[in-house]
């Protein structure tokens, strides 16, 4: 992103939130960014600059000194201002988190589009919602009343639009980080026409997350036969879905212990990483009707909605192992196994 | 005029620990890919 920037010559950087994953950043990561950020100063690119819910107060860590580019902003909305390349006064206006939670919404705190400049940006790291939700919730219709040409929201890992003119939307993030992040990731490259702001996107992510669902599969050849010729333009971490109802029982035993998929990592699959591979059939569920299936299937039905690991976890377990049964890798991955043990289980009951 | 608007980079998010499961060979070149996407 750094070298098109340069190299398209864009007048500044938006940066809504989260430029970090955590408050404290190691010295390897500042300096890789203080490096990025000498070079835009170097090249006449301004950067804008606010935390999110990951990286809040960040500036209050230990690091290494912005450079004159970076344009910072602290807790109480600002507005910055500065011209284009082509003499255009822009003014952008925006916050940074001081806390993890933003539970006051503030885009009733940004000011009415300044009628001196020729255009007026908003940056925002939130969610639609009502006041006292966890990340300054905003409604549109708060924004549009502001009567921005542009609000560069961030927080929301999916690239989408609340309002087409002007754009209020999220970028997404621009590398996927889990295996619901799926598809390409990027960041928007944004360009006047007609006096409008409008965001094409530039897709940058090194890697690609995907998930494959198969249907029929009936032996381990078979299903490294088919991931060898599945097509990958880029390195790809896969999550496979075996769904036949009807697998071999050594199959399915292999695939319960991992063995089948240490198999397919050792293949060195072109471009394919297998992350997961799950078993998990169509008919799992499509019990018959009787008294003791409908114990079975209530035990499914707990899984999926009434389940949560937090109930499980000790005060004691460390933050960084608690966040990842947190979320929901973490959680889907145990709501997986449970799922399968309780299938192993029901089986053995009907033999 | 043309601006850049990028969201959520999370700098130093490991993959949810998906890293140490990464061979070494892909571990080296993508450990961390919001870096390489940094890097010059």
């Amino acid at each position: 992103m750094i070298d098109q920037a340069i190299n398209s010559a864009v007048d500044f950087i938006l940066l809504p939130g989260d430029l970090y994953n955590s408050t404290q950043t190691s010295p390897i990561i500042q300096d890789v960014v203080s490096t990025q950020f000498e070079r835009l100063n170097t090249a006449k690119i301004a950067v804008y600059l606010s935390f999110g819910n990951h990286d809040f107060a960040a500036d209050t860590q230990p690091h290494l000194p912005w450079p004159d580019n970076v344009h910072v902003f602290n807790q109480d909305v600002h507005t910055y201002q500065l011209s284009t390349q082509d003499d255009k006064l822009v003014a952008i206006t925006g916050f940074s988190y001081q806390t993890q939670r933003q539970t006051k919404g503030l885009a009733g705190d940004f000011p009415i589009r300044d009628r001196q400049v020729d255009y007026h940006i908003g940056m925002y790291h939130g969610t639609v919602g009502t006041e006292g939700d966890a990340y300054a919730p905003f409604n549109v219709s708060d924004m549009l009343a502001k009567r921005y040409d542009y609000w560069a929201l961030g927080h929301i890992h999916v690239r989408q639009t609340l309002n087409q003119v002007p754009f209020i939307g999220y970028s997404g993030n621009m590398q996927g980080l889990n295996r619901k992040e799926t598809g390409e990731k990027g960041y928007y490259l944004v360009e006047e026409n007609n006096q409008q702001l409008i965001p094409h996107f530039v897709p940058v992510a090194p890697i690609l997350w995907d998930t494959l669902c198969i249907d029929e599969m009936s032996s381990e050849d078979e299903l490294i036969q088919y991931l060898a010729t599945f097509p990958r333009e880029k390195m790809t971490l896969l999550s496979v879905i075996i769904q036949a109802n009807h697998l071999p029982e050594s199959f399915k035993q292999r695939l319960y212990s991992h063995i089948i998929l240490d198999k397919l990592r050792q293949e060195e699959l072109d471009r394919i990483w297998v992350v997961k591979l799950i078993y998990n059939p169509k008919d799992v569920l499509s019990f018959t009707d009787n008294i003791d299936q409908q114990y079975w299937q209530e035990a499914f039905n707990e899984i999926d909605h009434h389940f949560r690991i937090d109930d499980y976890l000790s005060n004691q377990v460390p933050t960084d192992i608690r966040e990842f049964f947190l979320d929901g890798v973490g959680m889907d991955s145990i709501k997986i196994r449970m799922k399968q043990i309780i299938e192993e289980r029901r089986q053995n009951h009907e033999d | 005029m043309k601006f850049i608007h990028a969201g959520d980079v999370h700098l130093g998010n490991p993959f949810s620990g998906l890293d140490q499961q990464l061979p070494y060979e892909l571990k080296n070149k993508y450990k961390m890919p919001q870096l390489r996407l940094l890097q010059p």
